[in-house]
Order: C-alpha cells, then sequence, then structure tokens
C-alpha cells in the first residue's frame, strides 16, 4: 500500500468524520411543506380573546417567540433568555427574577431583541384598551427594570432585566413562556399601534426561523425561512425547509382527507381517536403522539344532591372503568390520569390510583352512606334513586361514546348515569356558568405551570360577583384549602411547592370534586419524508422546533 | 316595465325590514360569547368582565339591534365576532367572489346539461333514452348535494392511486351503449357510435396504469387555489380545483331541471304551430332544435331566477365539503360561531339576491313568452 | 269494483308509482318492525366489534362503540320518517287550508296571507332553517317537523290558492253561490276536491324534501342531536369520514335516497293519475333542500 493509498484513506476517514459531524446533506435543505389545519382561525393575534385558537397559535410559533419555551418532555428551556433564571437570579418575598437575553437575538429586520421589548410586552399585556384574553399573573407584576439583577446588583441594561412581582408568584415561568400561550412582541413596531387590529392582514414582524409571507384569511398562510435567524447554529443550520404553506381547511376530515389525497404533507388533528385511527391508515404516513397539557375529566358539581355527599362521588369514582376508556375508545393511545396534574408538571402525585373501577367498593361507598339497592339494581334512598345526569359536549363522537360506556359500567355499580349532550357553547356558558348541572364532562388545562387555583380557590366559584365566568364549576369551597393554594402559588422554592401541591392533590383525592379520565394526545400525522418533528405536550405544540425539520428529496 | 319593476323593489323593503328584525332576534337567543371566553384557560372572572364590557356583549336584543340597524345603512355591517379587527362586511365582501364564480359554472353546467338531456328525452318520449335519462333525473333529484361532494372526492382519492384512466373508459362504454339503443334503427351513426366507444374503451383499458395513479394529484378535493397560483382563474390548477365542487353543485339542478325541461320541450312539440310545421314535412330534428328550444330557453331563464335560493342551500353544503372559501362556508362558520353580525349580513344579501332574481325572472318571463302577463308565474 | 281491484289497475297503469309505494312501504315496515326482526340493540355497545366494515354478523357494519349500524339505520328510520310524514301533513293541512281560504275570499284575507307567505320566501328556505335550528339550540323531532312545515307551507299555499282562483270562476261553482250555498260547502265540495290531485302530489315531494333537508342540515352539524334521537341525517354528520369507513355513510344515505326517490315516483303518479289534463310542466324548484 503506497502513500497515495494512505492518502486517500485519510480523506476519506476525514470526510466520513466531517460528514457525520454534519448530518444530513446540503440535499436535504429547501423544499416547501403543506400543513391543513381543520380550522381557519379568526385572527391571527394569539394574544386577543378571539385569537387565542390553536391554528393561530400553531402559525405563530414558528414566527414568534418567548424568553422560554417547553420541551417535548415539558420542562422549560430557554428559547430568548440564555437560561432558564434559577438560583441567584431568582429571589422571593416578594419576587423577583432576573432574564439575561443572549446577546445575538434579532428581530427579522434586523434589530436586535432587548429589555425594551420585554418592558413593552408588560404594558401592552396590561393595557386596558388591548383586548387580551386574559391577564393572569401580568397585573401581578410591578415593574420590570432593565440593568438590574434580582440580587440588586447590575448588569448590561441592553439584554438583562429583572421583573418584580407584587409578593410571590410561583407560576411565573409560564407568563415568559410560549406554552402559556404568550409572546415576546417587538416595540419598535408595535409601539403605537393598536394591538387590536395590526395583525389583522399579517405584517407580523418576530425573532423565530420563519417569517410571514402571506396571511389570507380564512384561507392559508404563508412562511417564508428566514435566510439570517439568529438562532440558526442551534437548530444545527436550520430552518432547512424553504417555506411552510398552512392550508385551513373545514373540518379535521377534510385535513385528512389532505392528508390522505397528497393535497398536504402535514397534519395535526384534533384528540379523537377515530381520525387518528384514520391518520394511522395511511400509507407513508408516520402519527405521533404525546399525551398533552389538556386533560379530559369529569367535573362533578358538589352543590347539588346526590353529589353533594363525598361518599357518593368517591362511589361514582369507583364506579368509572378508567382503563377501559383509555384502552377501548383511545387504543391505548395515552395511560390513564391519576391526579389533577399532569406526570410532566412538578408536584404530581397519583393521588387517584386507588379508584381503579370496583363495583364492590362503590358499593360499600354508597351502603355506609345510607343507600339501598332496589329491585332494578338502582341505589336508592328515600325513596329517590341514585341518578346522575352527565352533560358532555355534543361536538364529535368521543364524548358521546365515552358517556355511554360510563353509563354501562355505572350500571353495574348500581347508579344510573344518563347522558345528555349539548353544544359547547350551552356548556360552557350557561350550564357551567350557573352550576346547572350534576356532572359534566370536559377537556382543562393550558400552562405548563402546575397552578390549580383558579380551579379550586372559593372566590372562583361562578357566582354574581364574578359575573357567573368564574372556573370553580366545581363549588369546592374549603377555606383550609383555599390557604393552601394561596400557599402553594407564592412558594417559589420547587421543593417546598411541591409538597404544598401533593397535599392539595390528597384533599382532591378525599373529596374528589372531579374525575381526572386522561391527557388528551396531541398528535401529528406527516408524510415520511418530513424528518425532525417532535411533539410537544404543551401550547408551543406542533411546531416548536420548525427550525431543524428537513425533507427528504 | 320599469315601473313594475320600482314598485316590485319598493315593495320588497318593508318586507326585508321584517325579515332583519326576525332574523337578528333569532340570532340573538342562539349566541353566548362569555361561553367562548370560558374556555379559554387564561381567561379569569375580571377577564371576562373586562371583555364583555369592552365588546358590549351584553347589551339588550333591541339596542343591539337598532346598533346593528343604524349601521346596516351606513354600510357598517358591525364588528365580526370571530374576525374583531374588521367590520362584517369584509370576509362577506371578501367570500362573493368564490361563491358567484362556483354558482355560475354550476347554473352553466346544469342549464347546458339539462337542455342536453332534455333534448335527448323528448326526441323519442318514451322511448328508452327518456326512460333511462328520467331514472337518473329521479335518482339525482333524490340524492343529498353532501352525499354527491363526498363520494366524488372519494372518487377522486382513488383516482390519485389508480390513475384517471377510468375517466376515458366510462365515456367509451356510454358512447357503445348509446350505439346498441339504437341498433334497431341502424344506420352509419348507430356503427359509428359503437365502434368509436368500444374503442376509446378498449384504448383506456390499454393506457390503465399509465394515466396518473402515482399519486399526484387529478382533482382536487378542496380549497380554491393552491398556496402558488392564489388568483390565478385561468389556470389548469384552479380547474382542478373547480371540477369537483361545480359538479357537486350542479348535479341535483341539472336533475330537477332536465325533467322540466323536457316537459316544456314535449307540450311544444305538440302544439298547433309545430304539428303544423311536421305536416309541411319538416324533418323532425330540425323541429326540435329550431322550435322546441326557443320556446324551451324562455322557462330555463325564468328557472334559473326562481332556483336561486335552492342554488344557494346546494352552496352551503358543497362549499362545507370542499372548504371552498365561499358566502356559504362563511355563513356555516358564523352560524356555528353565532357570529350575529356576519349571519345577519348574509341573510339581508341573499335575501336581496332572491328578490331581484325573482323580479327578473318574472320580467324576463314576459319578455320571452308573450302569453305570460306581468305578474303572473307558470303554474 | 273492489278496492283492491281497483287499485290494481291504478298499479297497473302507473307502475313507477307503484314501485315507489311499495318501496316506501317496505322502508316503514323495517323501521317500524325492525327490533323485533333484527334484535340487536341501536345502542348496544360492544368494544370488542368497533368500527368494522360489513359482515354476516353485522350486514351494515359497525360504528364507533361497536354498535350495529343496521339497528342503527332502521331506528333512525323512524324519526326521519316521521320528520317526513309530520311536515307534509303539518305544511298541507295549514298551507292547503290557508291556501283555498285565501283563493275563495279573496280581498284583504288574500292580501294578508300572501304576505305572510311573501314574507318566507324571501329568504332562501335552507338559510331560515339553519338560522331556526340555531335560535332553537336543542333540536328535536318536533321542533324539526314545526320548522321544516314553515318553510314547506308557502308552495302548498300557492297550489291550493291557484286552484282555488282557477275553480272559483268555473260555472257550477257561480251556479252553486247564486244558488245560495254557503262559502265553506263550496269549498268543501268543489274547491278542495278540485286542489287535492295536486296538493296530494306536493305533499308527497314534501316528505322527500324534509327528509333531504334534515340530512344536511345535520351534515353541517346544526340537526337533531343523536344521544336523543337518532335519524338517517345525524348517523351521517361525520360524513366526510366516508372516505374510511364508507358503510357509515352510505347505508344511511342510501335510504334516504330510496326514500326520496320513492316518495317522488308516487308524487308523480298520483298527479298523472288524479289530474290528468292539468299542464304537463310542473312549476320546479320544489327542492330547496341541498
Amino acid at each position: 500500500m503506497g502513500w497515495r493509498a494512505l492518502a486517500c484513506a485519510t480523506l476519506a476517514a476525514a470526510a466520513a468524520l466531517a460528514g457525520a459531524g454534519c448530518g444530513g446533506s446540503d440535499e436535504d435543505r429547501g423544499g416547501t411543506l403543506v400543513a391543513a389545519e381543520d380550522q381557519a382561525p379568526p385572527i391571527l393575534n394569539v394574544l386577543l380573546a378571539d385569537g387565542a385558537t390553536v391554528p393561530a397559535q400553531r402559525v405563530m410559533s414558528n414566527i414568534l417567540q418567548n424568553l422560554l419555551t417547553v420541551d417535548e418532555r415539558g420542562r422549560y428551556v430557554p428559547q430568548l433568555a440564555e437560561s432558564v433564571p434559577a438560583g441567584e437570579d431568582v429571589r422571593a418575598g416578594p419576587l423577583r427574577v432576573t432574564f439575561r437575553l443572549r446577546p445575538e437575538a434579532r428581530w427579522s429586520d434586523g434589530r436586535r431583541v432587548t429589555s425594551a421589548d420585554a418592558v413593552f410586552t408588560w404594558r401592552t399585556m396590561t393595557d386596558p384598551d388591548v383586548q387580551v384574553a386574559g391577564r393572569t399573573g401580568w397585573d401581578r407584576i410591578r415593574a420590570i427594570t432593565p440593568g438590574r439583577t434580582a440580587a440588586g446588583g447590575a448588569c448590561p441594561p441592553r439584554t438583562c432585566f429583572t421583573v418584580a412581582f407584587r409578593g410571590d408568584y410561583a407560576p411565573w415561568r409560564d407568563l415568559f413562556s410560549v406554552a402559556g400561550g404568550y409572546y415576546l412582541l417587538p416595540r419598535h413596531v408595535l409601539r403605537g399601534e393598536d394591538l387590536n387590529t395590526v395583525w389583522n392582514d399579517g405584517g407580523v414582524v418576530g425573532s423565530g426561523p420563519y417569517t410571514l409571507a402571506e396571511f389570507r384569511p380564512r384561507v392559508r398562510a404563508v412562511l417564508e425561512a428566514d435566510p439570517d435567524w439568529w438562532a440558526s447554529g442551534d437548530a444545527g443550520g436550520g430552518p432547512f425547509i424553504d417555506r411552510i404553506v398552512i392550508n385551513f381547511l373545514e373540518g379535521p376530515a377534510a385535513a385528512l382527507t389532505a392528508l390522505r389525497g397528497g393535497e398536504a404533507q402535514l397534519v395535526s388533528p384534533p384528540p379523537d381517536p377515530a381520525l387518528i385511527r384514520r391518520a394511522r391508515g395511511i400509507d407513508g404516513v408516520v402519527v405521533d403522539q404525546v399525551p398533552s397539557v389538556f386533560l379530559e375529566h369529569i367535573a362533578l358539581n358538589t352543590r347539588v344532591p346526590p353529589l353533594d355527599d363525598p361518599a357518593v362521588r368517591r362511589a361514582l369514582a369507583y364506579a368509572i372503568d378508567r382503563e377501559e376508556i383509555t384502552r377501548v375508545l383511545l387504543d391505548g393511545d395515552v395511560p390513564v390520569l391519576d391526579s389533577l396534574l399532569r406526570p410532566f408538571q412538578p408536584g404530581y402525585a397519583p393521588v387517584f390510583e386507588r379508584y381503579r373501577y370496583d363495583p364492590r367498593r362503590a358499593r360499600g361507598e354508597l351502603e355506609a352512606a345510607g343507600w339501598r339497592a332496589g329491585a332494578d339494581g338502582v341505589y336508592a334512598r328515600d325513596g329517590r334513586p341514585l341518578e346522575v345526569e352527565l352533560v358532555v359536549p355534543s361536538e364529535g363522537a368521543l364524548r358521546r361514546t365515552t358517556g355511554r360506556l360510563i353509563a354501562e359500567r355505572a350500571r353495574e355499580a348500581g347508579i344510573r348515569v344518563r347522558v345528555r349532550p349539548e353544544t359547547s357553547d350551552r356548556l360552557f356558558g350557561a350550564i357551567l356558568g350557573r352550576g346547572d348541572f350534576q356532572a359534566a364532562m370536559f377537556a382543562i388545562g393550558g400552562g405548563v405551570d402546575p397552578s390549580v387555583t383558579g380551579l379550586l380557590a372559593s372566590d372562583q366559584v361562578p357566582g354574581p360577583a364574578n359575573g357567573f365566568s368564574g372556573q370553580n364549576v366545581y363549588g369546592v369551597a374549603d377555606p383550609a384549602l383555599d390557604r393552601l393554594l394561596a400557599r402553594s402559588d407564592r412558594l417559589i422554592d420547587d421543593d417546598l411547592r411541591a409538597e404544598a401541591l401533593g397535599r392539595v392533590q390528597e384533599v382532591v383525592a378525599e373529596e374528589v370534586p372531579l374525575i381526572p379520565l386522561y391527557q388528551q394526545p396531541n398528535t401529528v400525522a406527516h408524510v415520511e419524508a418530513l424528518e425532525g418533528v417532535r411533539v410537544n405536550p404543551s401550547q408551543a405544540e406542533v411546531y416548536w422546533n420548525s427550525a431543524e425539520w428537513r425533507l427528504r428529496r | 316595465m320599469t315601473g313594475y319593476a320600482a314598485r316590485r323593489l319598493l315593495g320588497a323593503i318593508p318586507l326585508l325590514a321584517v325579515v332583519s328584525l326576525i332574523a337578528y332576534l333569532l340570532l340573538y337567543r342562539a349566541a353566548d360569547p362569555v361561553a367562548r371566553l370560558r374556555q379559554i384557560p387564561t381567561v379569569r372572572p375580571e377577564d371576562v368582565e373586562r371583555l364583555v364590557e369592552q365588546q358590549g356583549l351584553d347589551r339588550p336584543w333591541y339596542e343591539g339591534y337598532w346598533a346593528w340597524l343604524s349601521g346596516f345603512v351606513r354600510g357598517e355591517w358591525g364588528v365580526s365576532a370571530t374576525n374583531r379587527g374588521v367590520d362584517a362586511s369584509e370576509p362577506i365582501l371578501a367570500a362573493i367572489p368564490a361563491t358567484l364564480e362556483l354558482m355560475l359554472l354550476a347554473l352553466a353546467v346544469s342549464a347546458a346539461g339539462a337542455l342536453a338531456v332534455a333534448l335527448t328525452s323528448a326526441r323519442r318520449p318514451g322511448g328508452p333514452a327518456d326512460h333511462a335519462l328520467g331514472g337518473l333525473a329521479l335518482l339525482g333529484f333524490a340524492t343529498p348535494t353532501f352525499l354527491v361532494g363526498v363520494l366524488l372526492q372519494l372518487g377522486a382519492l382513488w383516482m390519485r392511486d389508480h390513475g384517471w384512466a377510468v375517466l376515458p373508459f366510462a365515456a367509451g362504454l356510454l358512447l357503445a351503449l348509446a350505439g346498441l339503443a339504437r341498433l334497431r334503427r341502424g344506420g352509419a351513426a348507430t356503427i359509428a357510435l359503437i365502434v368509436a366507444g368500444a374503442a376509446l374503451a378498449a384504448l383506456a383499458a390499454a393506457l390503465w396504469g399509465r394515466l396518473g395513479g402515482d399519486g399526484r394529484v387529478v382533482l382536487y378535493t378542496g380549497q380554491r387555489f393552491s398556496f402558488d397560483r392564489e388568483g390565478d382563474l385561468f389556470s389548469v390548477d384552479h380547474l382542478q380545483h373547480l371540477v369537483l365542487p361545480v359538479l357537486t353543485l350542479a348535479l341535483v339542478n341539472l336533475a330537477v331541471w332536465s325533467r322540466y325541461q323536457r316537459a316544456v320541450l314535449v307540450e311544444a312539440m305538440a302544439s298547433e304551430p309545430v304539428r303544423a310545421a311536421r305536416a309541411r314535412g319538416l324533418p323532425e330534428r330540425r323541429l326540435l332544435l329550431a322550435h322546441g328550444l326557443r320556446t324551451s330557453l324562455g322557462p330555463l331563464v325564468v328557472l334559473v331566477g326562481l332556483d336561486l335560493g335552492a342554488l344557494f342551500a346546494g352552496a352551503v353544503v358543497t362549499e362545507t365539503v370542499f372548504s371552498w372559501p365561499g358566502l356559504g362556508l362563511l355563513l356555516r362558520d358564523a352560524a356555528l360561531a353565532r357570529d350575529i353580525n356576519v349571519a345577519m349580513g348574509i341573510v339581508m344579501i341573499t335575501a336581496a339576491a332572491v328578490v331581484v332574481a325573482n323580479l327578473a325572472a318574472d320580467l324576463a318571463a314576459a319578455a320571452l313568452d308573450p302569453r305570460v302577463r306581468l305578474g303572473e308565474r307558470p303554474a | 269494483m273492489s278496492p283492491w281491484a281497483r287499485a290494481r289497475r291504478v298499479a297497473a297503469r302507473h307502475p313507477a308509482g307503484a314501485a315507489g309505494a311499495v318501496l316506501l312501504a317496505a322502508i316503514a315496515l323495517a323501521c317500524l318492525a325492525g327490533p323485533a326482526l333484527w334484535p340487536p340493540g341501536a345502542r348496544e355497545v360492544d368494544p370488542a366489534a368497533r368500527d368494522r366494515g360489513p359482515s354476516a354478523a353485522h350486514p351494515f357494519g359497525t360504528a364507533e362503540l361497536g354498535e350495529d349500524v343496521l339497528a342503527r339505520v332502521l331506528e333512525g328510520g323512524r324519526a326521519s320518517l316521521a320528520i317526513g310524514l309530520g311536515t307534509a301533513l303539518l305544511a298541507t293541512l295549514a298551507g292547503a287550508a290557508l291556501g283555498l281560504l285565501a283563493g275563495w275570499r279573496g280581498g284583504r284575507v288574500d292580501a294578508l296571507l300572501s304576505r305572510l307567505t311573501e314574507l318566507v320566501l324571501i329568504v332562501p328556505a335552507f338559510v331560515v332553517l339553519i338560522v331556526v335550528s340555531l335560535a332553537v339550540g336543542r333540536m328535536g323531532v318536533w321542533q324539526a317537523i314545526l320548522a321544516l312545515a314553515l318553510l314547506s307551507w308557502p308552495p302548498l299555499f300557492r297550489l291550493a290558492r291557484a286552484s282555488a282562483l282557477r275553480t272559483r270562476e268555473l260555472p257550477y261553482v257561480e251556479a252553486a253561490r247564486a244558488a245560495g250555498a254557503g262559502g265553506g260547502r263550496i269549498v268543501a265540495r268543489h274547491l278542495l276536491p278540485a286542489a287535492a290531485p295536486e296538493v296530494a302530489s306536493f305533499a308527497a315531494i314534501a316528505v322527500a324534501v324534509a327528509i333531504l333537508a334534515e340530512s344536511a342540515l345535520s351534515f353541517l352539524g346544526l340537526g337533531i342531536d343523536p344521544e336523543r334521537t337518532l335519524t338517517w341525517g345525524n348517523l351521517m354528520t361525520d360524513a366526510q369520514d366516508t372516505i374510511d369507513r364508507p358503510w357509515m355513510t352510505l347505508f344511511p344515505g342510501a335510504f334516504v335516497v330510496a326514500t326520496a326517490l320513492g316518495a317522488s315516483l308516487v308524487a308523480d303518479a298520483v298527479r298523472a293519475a288524479l289530474a290528468p289534463d292539468a299542464p304537463a310542466r310542473r312549476r320546479p324548484s320544489r327542492r330547496w333542500a341541498p
């Protein structure tokens, strides 16, 4: 073997090593990805009340960013910030958090992302004229001070700022995270504009990997890769796909038909197993799923009989076969959820594990509370049979079939469950608002932060004081629980908070104001040629890592 | 005639006003904006209160109606609940061209098709062609439009996988069948039909796997344009998007109109002047084409005007099936989202269009058929 | 001649109509006697046999929870047929009666009723149906019948009124009036029989249109809620899933088509048999339902 062969071998080895380091050739760069959505977003502005929709979020998460986001395992990771603030940068009593922006962060027009943008975002979210969906937490911020750290020291004012809260506020991370549905806004573009209407025709400037090339209301949104994206190195040189076209179709069936017919390469169907089964049946299509932040549960109205008796509520929990529901109706795609919190949230404790389907124990609870089985097998007390009316949203077949399955199994435990479908509007409006129900099945959830105060605090019970719009539809009014919840919202230390939340979950498992069923799956169905998609459990959703995607030729 | 038209139009205004009041009442009852807000996780009671006040969601119905009416006559149709940044007239006006395109094309296809079918049937009333076409027309009348749309979508997906050779194959078979139906009469035309039909079918069968079928889209099952051809009305891409929705919308009208046209033609062919002409020796075909066609055009125009409401109903369903961004889809979305202002806008537009179309139909009837007096409708 | 013999003669002269009547009777019988003939209940769940295509045990396949689709179609038929017949009956009684009245009395009564009819006709019927179903919220069979009857009533009104206008000019009616016969008697003995054939024919069409309208409304997501009552329409709500589960849409759809077809055939035969001198061309747009 001469020196030439040795040189060749060395070159080849070097090339192989270089190739292995790069991962993917330049031939995989470019192309157009067509995605089909199952509804059109009314407006693009996800921060507004009418714009906080799933399709709008999916479009905007390619264009806009926030200080933090959530990865596919549900953990907070930095996006515009250098790191998730911790240690010295987080001081309690009252809470002060220091964020350090990455100095190389740029908006798509080349201007730097600075602390002034953070201040502007806060002022916009608390501006009384802007019709933002929710100000939860934003009105707890007292000030945002560039150039100062939580410890009181100094830092470069352009990229470093401290958020000072009034009091301690544990869910602070969600305010600055894409998973909370919030984004950092560019001050130099939006200052002086009316945020209620500025993005009606597009013109969104962000710091994300894609820019909004075209927005045709009710038809489609076209995103183009930003060739000078500041975080290209993070994504290994991305974004690789030149253009993402998001078509708005009429209904998930139409979206799946488009995927089937080659008119689209990516669809994210809602958590309906029939649709997911349909997606799996398409040749050449890969289906990825992950249990999401949204949980399907049965809300029990603790203020009306017969559910005002915790024994009856516990009996009902024993009488529902949650394992069968996830196995049969959801094809085992998601596991049974054993708490009000989700497994990836800090403080999660599987307190509902004890409520496996057990008709015998259900009967035991009922009999201990004075109910007696009637001739038809249904329990009765004082001549009144044990009947529970379960209200379900009428849209889609899944809720109705789940309700029917529940009714079947509950009958074996001596409880008669009647299913009553109502439109979502009626359910979330008059019915839940006025407490006009015994049991209702619907999904809750949203942010990654485990705070459940909005659901269980006594001042959140819908009533005249809050215009019947509180979210504590269960009617829980326990002062001790209130104190526990308020405390857990103030505990900045994660371990202490986990402990407090653990106690909250214990109370929930004892009193059973609700029965958690399962986490709704976040699903993505895409052609095999699309690589790099990692499903995300939070509202950061499908496109959270779109800069890393490639379309194989 | 202008006096009549003016009177009709003016007389319609109070009717439209009453319609608007009733429609507003009904829609107001249906809407519950707080429900929507409650479903957003970050919304708290104080946020709901704030938004209700900012958006004026708790006004009583008469205040809402008055606000709507005073805005409507000035061209401001109220804020769209699902698109708060814009006036309701914007999405409506943006959607009109798509629906207009769909309805006009479907109308043309139905009218032409109905005439063709009617001519073929009236040629030999009671013959095999008449029975066959009549049966098909009955079937078309009895089939829901959305079912047709969904079946056509199925067909398009099948063609994506197996190619579009099935179309010339079916055409060839039909030609051959038509020829066989005339077998007893014989003649060059019959032989030509059979031979041509068989040849076409054979050719299609030979090319079965070769025409498409490799996963490329032949006909689109959704939307109006592809993203890179948006607005390009005269492109092949647009045609591929148009075929299925237009066929779906046209089918029912084709079925109904063809029966009507056939009856008109049969009656015309049996009328005095035609019998006299036939006695004079004019060939049947010329009589049919010349006289029959002329007498049936008038009623056809009237038909089109009177059937506008049914055509729009078909458009609502068709646009839903094919995600066609038109007025019908907008109405359905507004209905599901309880968007009062957009729904009111569409109701008023369609009502006004029906008034104008009815008037046009009556004027056309009077103009084309001297026996009809203005103000009368065919029984 | 016995009624049977007469019926046989009519059937022989109008074979298509007879076939339509037989088809309708067969469907009605199947739906009514369904549970007796086909044991599986419409709501019996069988999670092990979910979403299967047609098989020996389930000739029409199974639905999301394993319910037998054939049983669901038969049960849905009862509500759908009830809606169709109820609508036609209500619209005929109200529309024809008022139409005869308007035609006979004329003057202010006629003007008022005609204006009312114009009001209903001015907005496309299906749009009215959509708005009404929104306002009603929870749509049941009765609400559907009332809404559909409201929309089917104007053409019947017009037909009856036109017929009454024609008939009252006839000499024998004039004679009867001169002889002192009361209005009610004239309407009942002369105007009604004259109008009956066309009205009956149109009523049969109204059955078909009502069933088609209900299924279109259900397809859009605004129809009767399936937990309360199954209808053919709300069995097809997820029609766009036909591509992967064709049996869920095609079988109820076939029943809708068959019923509408049968009703049309009967309507044509009724008109041909009872009013052969009526002009052959009919006023179209009998189908306002998409």
